[in-house]
């Protein structure tokens, strides 16, 4: 079995690499324990609650002193998953602030677990939005068009559409969403070295999910390892553990 | 780092600081869908105490 609290500090501490690696300073991630039931516990920075999530000032790229005018905001829901071995985000969101006050996102990356239209969810293909999605606060002419064209009489924002970005699975991670910021030049800069924090925590990022969809599907990953020549075969003791256990799925 | 564990009864009180202005209980809010509520700071607080809280008996 695995142990939530250590699992989630881990991940913590990835956190805290990554976003002082990137864009911040002195930014801590914590893990707050619920009493449940159920078992749980959030992620997020030093200073947070569950209901009121402390804002990572964007200073990379600033001149000394001159006070943050963006902030991310992200936190975690976490779990252990259903064979109780591996950590699991449950729920999540980052997303990139414009005003410290109100707390008002420019784009937002949210993440559901239990939303998506994954194969082995109860009901696939039935939910009204993929687990994973961006949403995007603005307007968009060419939507609202589209809207028109098909009756609706209340047209909708284009942050009310969830867009969605790759399932449970390859969803965007923090580091995705940090270098998205860079790239499109949203945020002034990036701390000297913000390759290796995020090439290394993506590389992982990406061979965990991977371990997972294998876990998820391990016909299918038999399937393709026997075409490419190797030898599969099955487990003696399927209680095994697979998987770093220091980065949730 | 590991801060001092959250009970069901404190994460109720602070879900309701926040919910009240909006003229919502926590009952209202924990059974709302995500999609309906009217601000993005309340579809963040839901997201995060999806699981933990229930409408109360």
């Amino acid at each position: 079995m695995g142990n939530l609290i250590e699992s989630a500090e881990a991940f913590a501490s990835i956190l805290t690499e990554v976003v002082n690696g990137t864009v911040s300073t002195d930014v801590r991630f914590v893990v707050t324990p619920f009493e449940g039931p159920p078992e749980l516990a959030w992620v997020y920075p030093e200073g947070s609650t569950p209901a009121s999530v402390s804002l990572i000032p964007i200073v990379a790229g600033l001149p000394d002193g001159e006070p943050p005018r963006l902030w991310l905001r992200t936190s975690f829901q976490v779990r252990l998953d259903d064979t109780g071995d591996h950590l699991a985000v449950q729920q999540s969101v980052f997303g990139l602030v414009i005003d410290e006050k109100t707390k008002r996102p420019a784009v937002r990356v949210e993440y559901d677990r239990d939303k998506g239209n994954e194969p082995d969810d109860n009901s696939p293909a039935r939910h009204r939005r993929s687990a994973a999605h961006v949403q995007i606060h603005g307007s968009s002419e060419e939507l609202a068009y589209v809207q028109g064209l098909n009756g609706d009489r209340q047209l909708r924002g284009l942050e009310k559409f969830h867009i969605p970005v790759g399932g449970r699975r390859f969803r965007p991670s923090i580091e995705d969403f940090i270098e998205f910021l860079w790239t499109e030049r949203l945020i002034p800069g990036l701390h000297p070295g913000w390759e290796d924090v995020l090439t290394r925590h993506r590389s992982d990022w990406l061979a965990l999910q991977l371990r997972a969809a294998v876990r998820n599907d391990p016909f299918t990953a038999v399937s393709q390892l026997q075409t490419m020549g190797y030898a599969v075969e099955p487990p003696q003791d399927r209680s095994a553990p697979v998987a770093d256990p220091s980065r949730p799925d | 780092m590991t801060t001092a564990p959250l009970t069901s009864e404190t994460l109720r009180r602070q879900v309701e600081a926040v919910v009240a202005p909006y003229g919502l209980s926590v009952d209202d809010f924990v059974a709302s869908d995500v999609d309906d509520l009217p601000s993005d700071e309340l579809r963040d607080l839901w997201l995060m105490v999806k699981g933990a809280l229930a409408p109360s008996q």
